[in-house]
């Protein structure tokens, strides 16, 4: 099968970002006497990257990355962020820090209730991008991350490739009122849609406690015998599909798509529980945060960059285990 | 009648004193209960009965004086020591556990004495229970109900019950009869003569004089929380036992104001027939500028007449203020019809003391101060300094929270509360508890000020003395019923107690 | 003075030993919206009356059940446990990790439990001789053992497998724990929760210790007058909450076989209150069953089953789960209030 040879799909880095073009450049920014002093006098930055859960498991790769940063664009990079996506302990903390950070990159847990903040950081005279979850309701310099409309497409376009355009397809979410999994889910409808064999059942928001997750899936597969394929927009429900899958040895007939390469995912990858996995490269995400902020603070005009997706199948897993 | 054989002593109490915040509760007081004995303990409210028995039971701690037990000094440092010691408190409150069976009620302190890790056994309960309770006459009832769904008297009785079985050798029995009828409280005292016979030492707190002189072999008076005397139950009256709790020379003197009356004056509230649980059949009339005293023993049914004349418990009966019946038995209308009601639990049911001084005083009239919702607060400002100023509350600030005030001062607060409603009828209950001595006299003050502007007022109180310095009248209370009404100079504390305990 | 106007005698008899006495008590309501419930799913959908859903309900519901079980113990003796579902998931993370640290299975789990037994006994310290009002103490500790499990795993999701360093034997066992089947059909689960139901039953209605918890939870007064120490009992209660929810922690673990301290046991402790109080459990102390929380359990465990294979919105699932909370617990109160209790 052709999908076994598409290998991290770096053409899709090219594609152009659904997010109109956001060139942001020094010029027209007010930045803050206070940041201007400390880049004339050499000082290294103090910038500060908010994400939106760090008890998730993507914190510490995305706190990699910006460590990484951190030591090669000689800067101090503090990763920050609430335990359990909560939007109030987001604000309240970024409020605390304001007067002392030099630049700041959000991953929002909420659009609406980041959105005045960041706009107030900004007016501040500092200089604000978002990473990994963007927030284009607010006046944010760039966006670093993936464009999750287009993995939900690639997402959707796998698993209509999978089932040979043919079959019945649940989507599964551990939070289907969030924004990130909304985007995501509408990309995978769009593409599925294109195949006029393919029908969605429905959409599984399971929780995210990992015991209701596997019981959530439980439940659907009993409820829906007919099912072929089981769509994962996230880290969580994909492994527990894959699971579901062993454990009723039913690879040949249930096919499963989802995202990132959590240990249990990469096993159910590797034993053909799982046919393809997308992942987010959240060191890159974080990294690119941070060396946004610096870039424009030096000068250099920046846009939002896409992190691209990698597509990982039985066939290329191997690079993952090798790592 | 006398101590029978044995009169060896198991507890004597030697200068114990217990202060509390503001109160002398017990001072330096000397009793001593002797095996074989029943010893009554007799005095007014307030005159350190209960807190006595509470330091028996351990659940307080005196703070000087020596207590003897067998003869050697002794600490009841807490509930199980006492226990230890033989000694078992039924207490005026019930200490039962409603959501238990009668069985598994009376034989917790069985299982408590038991390991943890062994087996409840159920038949043992259970036959142990009904032995216990056919020694008091209760055989009708099943071991397996649920204390929830007995009477109160049931409860009592099971109360009962459970310290008989435990073998004590002092016994103390606080109002053990309150809610028993008749035969069940002849049951309880064949019981008690039987216990004494045994060796018990029984200690009997009771209000009810005609039981005290029938049942004790010597009594102890008490009042404001000294030992008066004990004696001897040979050849005592009741009027020696009532002068004794009084004392001849304490009376309150009687303002000569209050031997006028004020019958010429409108009739403000009329009550017709109320009955309602603890109350029966109770008319009387109140005038404006008049106030009325209700006195009573604690469980004559005086503490519900406020609750159920403002309409916080169901009744039946006419209730009439200037001349229109009320139609329904609900704070709402009469505070509509104009009453206005402090209840005595000023800490419960009356203030908000986590509210401040101004929050307070408008409560009862928040309508009055706000417009489409919203709070007029300098109006506020204003009536609650005017009632500060009339009432000469003494506050830091009307900001001031209710709680750091003193209780003197709380309950002035809670008065101008109701005086903001302009009432025509003004009901208190106990108006004056624990607020001191030079309060007391300023709240009086105001009370007569304010009947003086022509509110009628009920002052429904358990001290004596407050009745006869205040009331024009006085009704006394005693078994829901109303007594005659003292007026002039018969009020006077030896009468209304005599009335209050007469058999 | 009047004569009693209620007598104890006309009230029935409650024997908890006979059928007709446990269904005549606080369990009936329970049970009857139980059975209607079943009743309409089977007619209402293909799959729920079949062997393979039942048993499967009866896995899901096995982790909250045990779990349930001991919140039943807690809320009985007139106290309440916010903290089980971070102690859930740090008792169970910290036995997988062990496992893939290589430890072998007893002392892996000894350790596993005694972590949710510690937590449990600060829960009491707190509560009784700390003075703080359980609800105050345990949402502290809520926050302070769901951090220190983020701590122990540094945010990274623990997954127990050869791979990862645990011993192919260990893990065999484990497995077997979470994932197996008795005699080949009832889930390994399911048989822990059945055992340790039916244990504690014989603790809570035959033993002391339960009858303390009783009459602790009744009434705190009437228990000290009567010399049970009322914060010793109230402490072991809130050990062996501890040590269940670790329990049940340890199976989910062995079960999916992995866990993520951010996501593990996350608003846990709702579901275990709202089963035992569903079960007839009272906040306010002193009435309770198992019989009742096993019910409770099952109200809550058919409810997402069914609503799941009825095919309904996920999010009017939410809402129907909050309604049958109100209703079977209101059932319970208003019909309480009508017999005059």
């Amino acid at each position: 099968m052709k999908l076994r040879h598409v290998i991290l799909a770096t053409a899709l880095c090219l594609l152009p970002l659904h997010q109109a073009a956001a060139e942001s450049k020094l010029a027209d920014f007010p930045l803050a006497e206070r940041i201007k002093a400390k880049v004339a006098a050499g000082q290294p930055l103090d910038i500060y990257v908010s994400y939106h859960d760090v008890s998730n498991e993507f914190a510490p790769f995305m706190k990699a990355g910006v460590a990484r940063a951190a030591a090669e664009d000689k800067v101090n990079a503090n990763f920050i962020g609430p335990v359990g996506a909560d939007a109030d302990g987001q604000i309240s903390e970024i409020e605390t820090l304001m007067g002392k950070m030099d630049g700041l990159a959000i991953s929002s847990v909420s659009t609406d209730a980041l959105a005045p903040l960041i706009d107030r950081v900004l007016a501040a005279g500092i200089p604000v991008v978002t990473f990994n979850t963007d927030n284009p309701d607010s006046k944010r310099l760039a966006f670093a991350g993936q464009d999750l409309i287009q993995s939900g497409r690639e997402a959707g376009a796998l698993m209509a490739k999978t089932l040979n355009g043919k079959g019945k397809v649940i989507i599964t979410t551990i939070d289907a009122a969030a924004q990130w999994s909304i985007d995501r889910e509408n990309g995978a409808r769009e593409a599925l849609k294109k195949e006029a064999g393919i029908e969605v059942v429905q959409t599984l928001n399971t929780g995210t406690d990992p015991q209701k997750i596997y019981s959530a899936i439980e439940n659907a597969m009993l409820a829906n015998p007919d099912i072929d394929g089981i769509l994962s927009l996230e880290c969580c429900s994909t492994p527990a599909a894959g699971t579901w899958v062993e454990r009723n040895k039913a690879s040949d007939k249930v096919k499963v798509v989802g995202f990132d390469l959590l240990d249990q995912t990469v096993q159910l990858v590797e034993s053909g529980n799982i046919q393809a996995t997308i992942d987010q490269a959240p060191e890159r995400q974080g990294f690119e945060a941070v060396n946004l902020i610096v870039k424009f603070v030096k000068g250099e005009t920046i846009d939002n960059l896409d992190t691209g997706v990698g597509i990982y199948t039985k066939d290329n897993i191997g690079e993952v285990t090798k790592k | 009648m006398n101590a029978s054989n044995s009169q060896t002593e198991i507890v004597r109490i030697a200068g114990v004193t217990k202060r509390f915040p503001g109160v002398l509760a017990l001072d330096r007081i000397n009793i001593a209960f002797a095996a074989g004995e029943v010893h009554a303990v007799i005095g007014e409210n307030g005159a350190g009965k209960s807190t006595l028995m509470n330091i028996l039971a351990g659940d307080l701690q005196p703070n000087d004086g020596q207590i003897f037990i067998d003869g050697a000094p002794s600490v009841i440092a807490s509930p199980l020591v006492s226990r230890s010691h033989g000694i078992t408190v039924v207490y005026q409150e019930l200490a039962l556990c409603p959501t238990l069976s009668i069985a598994e009620n009376i034989m917790m302190p069985d299982m408590a004495a038991r390991s943890v890790a062994t087996f409840v056994p159920r038949d043992l309960m259970r036959r142990e229970a009904r032995e216990a309770l056919a020694r008091l006459g209760m055989d009708h009832l099943d071991p397996d109900t649920k204390l929830s769904r007995l009477s109160v008297a049931e409860a009592q009785l099971v109360e009962i019950a459970r310290a008989i079985r435990q073998k004590a050798r002092l016994l103390v029995l606080d109002e053990p009869n309150s809610a028993l009828s008749t035969r069940e409280s002849e049951k309880l005292f064949e019981i008690v003569r039987q216990l004494r016979g045994e060796g018990v030492a029984v200690i009997y707190v009771s209000h009810h004089l005609d039981e005290v002189l029938d049942l004790a072999d010597r009594i102890t008076v008490m009042r404001d929380g000294r030992t008066i005397e004990t004696m001897s139950n040979d050849n005592v009256s009741q009027d020696r036992l009532i002068r004794a709790m009084v004392g001849r020379d304490l009376g309150a003197a009687r303002p000569w104001t209050l031997q006028q009356n004020s019958a010429a004056h409108p009739v403000v509230l009329a009550v017709d027939d109320l009955t309602a649980p603890g109350l029966d059949q109770v008319s009387f009339t109140v005038r404006a500028g008049e106030i009325l005293g209700i006195g009573g023993l604690p469980d004559s049914g005086k503490d519900r007449l406020g609750d159920v004349l403002f309409g916080l418990i169901p009744r039946s009966g006419k209730v009439t203020i200037d001349g229109k019946e009320l139609p329904a038995a609900a704070p709402s209308a009469s505070i509509r019809y104009g009453m206005a009601y402090v209840p005595a639990d000023r800490r419960g049911a009356g203030a908000l003391l986590t509210m401040s001084v101004a929050d307070n005083v408008v409560s009862a009239a928040l309508k009055n101060f706000s417009v489409s919702g919203f709070l007029r607060r300098a109006q506020i400002k204003r009536e609650a300094r005017a009632q500060v100023a009339r009432l000469d509350a003494r506050i830091s600030h009307l900001g001031q929270k209710l709680a750091t005030l003193s209780g003197g001062n709380q309950q002035k607060i809670i008065l101008g509360r109701s005086l903001v409603t302009n009432p025509r009828l003004l009901v208190l209950h106990e108006p004056t508890r624990g607020i001191d001595v030079g309060a007391k006299a300023e709240i009086y003050q105001i009370l007569r000020q304010i009947a003086g502007e022509g509110v009628a007022i009920i002052m429904i109180s358990s001290e004596m003395p407050e009745l006869v310095m205040n009331a024009e009248r006085v009704l006394v209370m005693r078994s829901g019923r109303l007594s005659e009404e003292l007026r002039g100079t018969d009020v006077n504390e030896e009468a209304i107690l005599a009335r209050a305990m007469a058999s | 003075m009047t004569d009693t106007v209620r007598t104890g005698a006309r009230a029935p008899a409650m024997d908890r030993f006979s059928l007709p006495g446990l269904l005549r008590a606080r369990e009936t309501g329970v049970f009857l919206a139980l059975v209607v419930l079943c009743l309409f799913l089977t007619f209402a959908t293909d799959g729920f009356l079949t062997s393979v859903n039942l048993l499967n309900v009866g896995r899901q519901i096995s982790l909250l059940g045990i779990m349930a079980v001991g919140m039943t113990f807690v809320l009985i003796s007139g106290e309440v446990d916010l903290s089980v579902g971070s102690n859930y998931a740090l008792s169970g993370l910290a036995t997988g990790m062990l496992i893939i640290a290589g430890w072998g299975l007893v002392p892996a789990l000894a350790v596993g439990l005694l972590t949710g037994m510690t937590i449990g006994l600060i829960n009491g310290v707190l509560s009784t001789y700390g003075r703080l009002p359980s609800l105050i103490a345990t949402l502290g500790m809520l926050s302070v053992v769901r951090g220190s499990a983020l701590i122990l795993t540094n945010g990274q999701p623990v997954t127990v497998n050869v791979r990862n360093g645990a011993d192919p034997g260990v893990l065999e066992i484990f497995s077997f724990i979470g994932q197996g089947y008795l005699f080949g059909i009832v889930p390994m689960q399911l048989v822990f929760f059945i055992l340790i139901a039916a244990l504690a039953w014989v603790v809570l209605s035959c033993t002391n210790f339960g009858f303390r918890v009783f009459a602790v939870g009744g009434s705190a007064k009437a228990a000290r007058v009567s010399g049970i120490s009322i914060n010793s009992v109230k402490i072991w209660a809130f050990v062996l909450m501890g040590a269940l929810a670790a329990f049940a922690g340890i199976l989910s673990l062995a079960f999916l076989p992995s866990g993520q301290a951010g996501r593990t046991g996350l608003g846990l402790e709702l579901d275990v209150i709202a089963a035992t109080i569903v079960g007839g459990a009272s906040l306010s102390g002193g009435e309770g069953t198992i019989l009742g929380t096993i019910l409770g359990v099952l109200i809550i465990g058919v409810m997402r089953n069914g609503l799941v294979l009825m095919g309904v919105n996920p999010f009017v699932q939410e809402l129907m789960i909050g309604l049958v909370i109100i209703i079977a617990v209101g059932i319970d109160k208003w019909s309480t209030r009508r017999r005059g209790a």
